[in-house]
């Protein structure tokens, strides 16, 4: 446990510094690029101008003097200056994590409902299980931001109650907080669609397995002896059994959620994190491209540190049997 | 198994003939406005035209090509890699596997979407970049199955009979161990293949790949950002055959790796 932990730390050290790293490796510098258009010198910035800017943004200073002041800053959660909104880094991120999050936490717990149901039905039935079984593993090979345009061209643009981008109808009051639910659910009806098409085979496949194994265990045999219900047995002996590796799977998927989340966004203007990632890279913001990064990196290493736990006990648990 | 693999062929096989035709007889330049904005699909112009009355099928020959191109020179820089690694480190054991192990489970546990989107930023915007970007994000899985499979080979008897009879490194590897790990690698490729073309894709419908080269994603990105788009046709004829034929290639490409893969396993 103590050497996963290490790492964690180790992969997010890591990580951390090439985040620093990849800006200031580049050729060129922030003023540079400002002063001269496409490349050619302009008359501008003089040396001594150049270096009071350097100095002003204490880019003079020896490189590792500035990781280590970039290290406080980033601990006192200051992350910067967005160059594009003029914000803050954690002001823009934080006013739009909450969209971003809205949609994957309602990704990954539709699929993992849907997933484990279709796997609990089609458990007994083998050739209902056929079918879905072809199904999914069709599904499952598209690329998510794909079948969100295609969403977008079939659904959104012939039914006229379904928006085509944007999180809430714009300059329209709410009477009430039910018309706003309600407006917010109809504009991430289409992302969310999308991304639970691609995300629902990786749950069923992970629960039908795993029903499978517990389903030839003596226990379960015993259980039909004993002639308990169909309903308990595949409620209280499989679905309890099997549960811990679906949850396990569930934080792993955190990692392929937030990329395929990022690219849905950009295909129906959704305002969370793809957005502005997207406007950041259009625009060179340098800053926000980094805090978005080293946001989204944390999030997936921890999600991928909780299921790598979960299968750490599990593996305690089959040794200890 | 051996049937839905040549089914599947053909149909990558149809299509890269098609293509084909499109790059070397059309009539048409891929890069050369050759017609009237938004031509409708007709006998001159087979798949209509696009905003500024380029060709549509000449676009999508080309991008074949290229998206084709990506995902082989990805494939085959990211099954290098992974093969080397994962066979050093599954042989070596001990410090070489610790260290390959620690960069294989830490490039599994990074976002791949996110740190693209950020070298692709700092990097610009050519084919090989995107190139090797998405390799660097594709090596780490192929090694860890390689390193496996190395070390479930490693502890079997003949290969300590061999090498208590002196066989080198190189002996093993030769006469045992590539034997055992290219089918392996060849699934992996395939798949390696499909996946680079959709996140090239992906890239590109981000507005992060190259300008230049025009793939499918970038045909996609460039009809989805038509003003308007959504209230025309326009879309039928210039949005639907490269999302169907990048649909098409990479499920083919999926498939065919998972149907060798289900005949190696049996």
């Amino acid at each position: 446990m103590g050497r996963k932990i290490a790492v964690l730390v180790l992969s997010f050290f890591v990580i951390y510094t090439i985040n620093f790293f990849i800006p200031r490796l580049m050729p060129g510098d922030p003023f540079s690029h400002s002063s001269s258009v496409s490349g050619e010198e302009m008359a501008g910035l003089s040396e001594q101008e150049l270096a009071r800017l350097k100095a002003y943004y204490g880019l003079d200073k020896p490189i590792v003097t500035q990781f280590i002041s970039t290290v406080k800053n980033n601990l006192k959660g200051d992350f910067g200056q967005s160059i594009l909104y003029k914000k803050s880094v954690a002001e823009v991120i934080l006013s739009r994590l909450p969209w971003t999050l809205y949609i994957m936490s309602a990704t990954l717990l539709i699929s993992l409902f849907l997933g484990i149901i279709l796997a609990l039905v089609c458990l007994k039935k083998s050739r209902l299980d056929g079918y879905v079984y072809r199904a999914m593993s069709l599904v499952c090979e598209m690329p998510s931001f794909l079948i969100g345009v295609l969403l977008l061209f079939l659904v959104a643009a012939q039914v006229p109650w379904i928006p085509l981008a944007g999180n809430l109808t714009p300059f329209r009051r709410y009477n009430s907080f039910f018309e706003l639910a309600g407006d917010v659910l109809v504009h991430s009806f289409l992302p969310i669609l999308a991304l639970v098409v691609v995300t629902t085979p990786v749950f069923y496949f992970t629960s039908r397995s795993s029903f499978k194994t517990i389903m030839n265990k003596e226990y379960i045999v015993h259980a039909n002896a004993k002639g308990l219900s169909e309903k308990t047995i595949k409620y209280k002996y499989i679905l309890l059994n099997a549960v811990l590796p679906i949850i396990a799977r569930f934080f792993l998927s955190v990692g392929n959620c937030i990329g395929a989340t990022l690219l849905i966004e950009n295909v129906f203007a959704y305002p969370g994190l793809g957005k502005i990632l997207r406007d950041a890279v259009l625009y060179r913001d340098y800053i926000l491209i980094q805090g978005i990064f080293l946001l989204s990196t944390t999030l997936v290493l921890v999600a991928s540190f909780i299921s790598d736990t979960i299968n750490y006990f599990l593996e305690q648990r089959i040794a200890n049997d | 198994m051996i049937k839905e693999i040549k089914v599947y062929l053909f149909i990558l096989l149809a299509l890269a003939l098609i293509f084909t035709y499109g790059y070397l007889f059309y009539p048409h330049s891929p890069v050369k406005p050759t017609g009237l904005s938004l031509e409708r699909p007709s006998a001159v112009h087979v798949l209509g035209t696009d905003d500024l009355g380029m060709d549509i099928f000449a676009q999508i020959s080309r991008g074949f090509y290229i998206s084709m191109f990506i995902g082989l020179s990805t494939a085959g820089l990211a099954c290098s890699a992974g093969g080397i690694l994962g066979i050093a480190s599954g042989f070596r054991g001990g410090k070489t596997d610790g260290v390959i192990g620690f960069f294989i489970n830490l490039f599994l546990s990074v976002p791949q979407l996110p740190i693209m989107i950020v070298i692709g930023a700092f990097f610009g915007q050519s084919i090989w970049n995107v190139i090797v970007i998405i390799s660097l994000f594709s090596w780490a899985s192929i090694a860890k199955i390689v390193r496996a499979k190395t070390l479930q080979i490693k502890s079997k008897d003949y290969i300590k009979i061999a090498q208590s009879y002196g066989a080198s490194f190189f002996y093993i590897l030769t006469n045992h161990l590539i034997r055992e790990i290219s089918p392996l690698l060849l699934v992996n490729t395939l798949a390696v293949i499909g996946k680079a073309i959709v996140q090239e894709a992906s890239l590109a419908f981000l507005g992060l790949s190259d300008p230049v080269s025009k793939t499918w994603g970038l045909m996609i990105n460039k009809a989805v950002n038509f003003p308007g788009i959504y209230f025309t046709h326009y879309w039928l004829w210039w949005l639907l055959p490269p999302l169907v034929c990048l649909m098409l290639t990479t499920y083919c490409l999926r498939m065919i790796s998972r149907e060798i893969e289900n005949t190696i396993t049996k």
